[in-house]
C-alpha cells in the first residue's frame, strides 16, 4: 500500500457509495490520514440520477507526489 | 510509439519484435489493414500493448485487433493468453464492464412493410428498456435471487419465463460459466446488481433496430437466418454495476497481492497474480458470477425487446428470435495447439470477440457445421456487421476477432465538435431515429469519433479470422 493506492481506493469507496446511496458527496472532511489509512466524514445530498455514468476510478497515470510548491498532485483518470 | 516500429508481415499484420523491449517475453502483433494504422499509433495503445508482451506466462504474442485503442493497462481491442495454470490472471485483460458483450435478435418482418412504425417502435423500446446512469430496473432481486442469478446466468430469465430454453443454445457458453461463485462477489457489488437487470446503462450502450442490408455470404446467412431486407435487434450492454464493482475490488486485491508474487508491472492497471493462486481463484471464480449476470442482464432486455414489439405491431406478432450472443470483456479457459501439442491456457479478451470456426460443439446444430456468428457493433448511425468465426482464428489469433469500429477521438473531443440536435435531426432525415437520455450521450457517440468500421471488418476478412456474412444498417437507436 502506498499513497497512490491510498487515493484511489478512497475515490473508489466514494464511487461506490455513491451509487449504492444515490447520493452525491460535496464536502469531505479528513480527520486523520496516513500512509495506509483514511478517515473521513463526506457529507452531500441524494440524487434522483448521475449526468455522468462513472465505471470505475482507475490507477492508470495516478502518482502521488509533493509538486514544487510543496502541495500534493497526482492525475486521476476514471472509466466511464 | 511510432508507425515505423511496426514491421509489416502482411497486408492485414505487423509486429513489434521482441528485441523492441528487453522485458517482452513475446512479440507484440497488430491485425490492421494499412488504413488504420495512423489512428492505432496516434495514440498509446501499442505501449500498451508491449506492456502485455511483458505479463509473466504470456503465449505466443500480445494481440491487438483493428480496431483498437488505449485503454487502461490493456489496450482495447486486445487479446492475451497466459499459460495455464501458472501464468497470469489480471482484471485489466478483461476490462471493468465484466461481459460486456452484444447480442442480435433477427425477425422475419420486412422494414418496407412497417417503415412507418420505427419512430413508434423506438419510443416503446426507450419506454420498456431502462437507460441512463444509475438506472434501476423493473425487476428488484433480493439476496437469495441475486446469488441464482450469479450461479446460473441467463438461465434464470428463462426459469422466469423470460425466453426459452432454446434461446440458451443461442448464447457463447449457452449464458453460463460454470466456474462462478457468488460468494467471491463483494456485497457491495451485489448491492449494486439487485436493480439492475433489464437496464442498458449509459456510455457506448444502446438498443438498436437494424435492417439487414447486403448479403456477403450465402450459406451462412442462410443457417443464421438472416435475410436481406428484414429487421433485426442489436442490444451491447453488461454486467452494469456489479460488474464494475467485481472488477475495482479485484484490481485493488491484486495490487496489495502482487509483491508476494515478485512481480512489478509497468502499469497497475496490468496488476495481476498467478491464475493458480488463491487470489487468482478467487478472481477468476468472481469474473464468472458477473459474466453470468450480464448475460442474465441481456436475456431480460431481449423480453424487454419482445413486449415492446408486442405493445408496437400486436400480440400475433412473433417476437424477433435470438441470434446469437457474444462476450467481448471476458478471460476464458481454452484448448489450443502449440508445437503439435494441446494445452490449455487462460485467454483474455478486452474489445475482442471469440470467433470459433465450424464443428464447435457448443453452436446450435443450425449453424454448427458453418461456424459461430460474431457480431460487429458499428458506431451510432452506420452499419454493423454479423461475421462468421473459422478455424483460422483458432491458428492465428486465440479465436478471437474483432468487438466494433473501434473508438478514435476522446468523448471529450467528440462533445467539443459535434452538434448533438443537429446530428439527432441529419440522422432522422437519414431514416435513423435516436432516442438517447441526453445530448451529451449522442455527441460522445458520434459516428466522427470512431474508426471506419469497414476497415476494421475488411481486416479480420482479409486476415481470415471472421468472415464477412451480412450488414446491417441502423433505424432506430435507443441509448442512455
Amino acid at each position: 500500500m502506498d499513497r497512490t493506492t491510498l487515493l484511489i481506493d478512497f475515490l473508489s469507496e466514494l464511487l461506490t457509495l455513491a451509487y449504492t446511496e444515490k447520493a452525491i458527496f460535496c464536502y469531505v472532511h479528513i480527520e486523520k490520514m496516513s500512509e495506509t489509512q483514511i478517515n473521513a466524514i463526506v457529507s452531500g445530498a441524494l440524487v434522483d440520477g448521475f449526468e455522468e455514468d462513472v465505471k470505475a476510478v482507475t490507477y492508470h497515470e495516478a502518482n502521488v507526489q509533493k509538486n514544487e510548491t510543496g502541495n500534493w498532485e497526482t492525475i486521476v483518470i476514471v472509466d466511464i | 510509439m511510432k508507425k515505423q516500429h511496426l514491421q509489416k508481415i502482411e497486408d492485414y499484420l505487423w509486429e513489434i519484435p521482441r528485441s523492441y523491449n528487453a522485458n517482452m517475453h513475446v512479440p507484440a502483433r497488430v491485425y490492421a489493414l494499412e488504413g488504420l494504422i495512423d489512428a492505432i499509433s496516434s495514440d498509446r495503445s501499442l505501449d500498451q500493448l508491449v506492456n502485455v508482451a511483458t505479463l509473466p506466462g504470456i503465449m505466443k504474442a500480445s494481440m491487438v485487433m483493428p480496431d483498437a485503442h488505449e485503454g487502461y493497462g490493456f489496450p482495447i481491442g486486445g487479446v492475451a493468453a497466459t499459460q495455464y495454470p501458472d501464468g497470469v490472471i489480471s482484471p485489466g485483460g478483461i476490462g471493468y464492464d465484466i461481459n460486456c458483450g452484444v447480442r442480435l435478435m433477427v425477425s422475419k418482418m420486412r422494414y418496407e412493410d412497417v417503415a412507418d412504425r420505427m419512430e413508434d417502435l423506438s419510443k416503446e423500446l426507450y419506454k420498456q428498456i431502462p437507460s441512463g446512469v444509475g438506472k434501476g430496473g423493473m425487476i428488484q432481486l433480493n439476496r437469495k435471487a441475486m446469488e441464482d442469478v450469479l450461479i446460473k446466468g441467463a438461465e434464470w430469465a428463462v426459469d422466469k419465463g423470460m425466453g426459452s430454453l432454446e434461446d440458451l443454445e443461442h448464447i457463447e457458453n449457452h449464458g453460463c460459466l460454470k466456474e462462478a461463485d457468488p460468494a467471491t462477489v463483494s456485497d457491495k457489488a451485489k448491492q449494486r446488481g439487485l436493480d439492475q437487470l433489464g437496464t442498458i446503462g449509459a456510455g457506448n450502450h444502446f438498443v438498436e433496430i437494424d435492417v439487414v442490408d447486403q448479403i456477403f455470404h450465402e450459406e451462412a446467412a442462410g443457417a443464421f437466418g438472416l435475410q436481406k431486407g428484414n429487421l433485426a435487434v442489436l442490444i451491447h450492454t453488461g454486467s452494469r454495476g456489479l460488474g464494475h464493482q467485481v472488477a475495482t475490488d479485484y484490481i485493488r486485491l491484486m495490487v496489495n497481492a502482487m509483491p508476494k508474487y515478485e512481480y512489478k508491472p509497468p502499469d497497475r492497471e496490468l496488476a495481476c497474480v498467478p491464475f493458480s493462486s488463491e487470489e487468482g481463484q478467487q478472481y477468476f471464480k468472481a469474473m464468472c458470477a458477473a459474466a453470468n449476470f450480464a448475460w442474465c442482464n441481456r436475456q431480460v432486455i431481449s423480453w424487454e425487446v419482445c413486449k415492446a414489439w408486442e405493445n408496437v405491431f400486436g400480440s400475433y406478432s412473433d417476437c424477433p428470435k435470438l441470434l446469437y450472443d457474444v462476450a467481448h470483456n471476458i478471460a476464458k479457459i481454452e484448448e489450443y495447439t502449440f508445437n503439435g501439442k494441446m494445452e490449455k491456457v487462460i485467454v483474455h479478451r478486452k474489445g475482442a470477440t471469440r470467433a470459433f470456426g465450424a464443428d464447435f460443439e457448443e453452436l446450435p446444430r443450425a449453424f454448427r457445421h458453418i461456424g459461430q456468428p460474431v457480431l460487429i457493433p458499428g458506431s451510432m448511425g452506420t452499419e454493423s456487421y454479423v461475421l462468421v468465426g473459422t478455424n483460422k482464428s483458432l491458428e492465428l489469433t486465440f479465436g478471437s476477432s474483432c468487438h466494433g469500429a473501434g473508438r478514435r477521438m476522446s468523448r471529450r473531443a467528440a462533445k467539443r465538435q459535434v452538434n448533438a440536435p443537429g446530428l439527432q435531426e441529419q440522422l432522422k432525415k437519414q431514416g435513423i431515429f435516436v432516442t438517447a437520455g441526453s445530448f451529451k450521450g449522442i455527441a460522445e457517440e458520434a459516428p466522427v469519433a470512431y474508426k471506419d468500421v469497414n476497415l476494421v471488418v475488411e481486416t479480420v476478412h482479409r486476415a481470415g479470422i471472421a468472415l464477412k456474412v451480412a450488414k446491417l444498417k441502423p433505424k432506430a437507436v435507443i441509448k442512455g
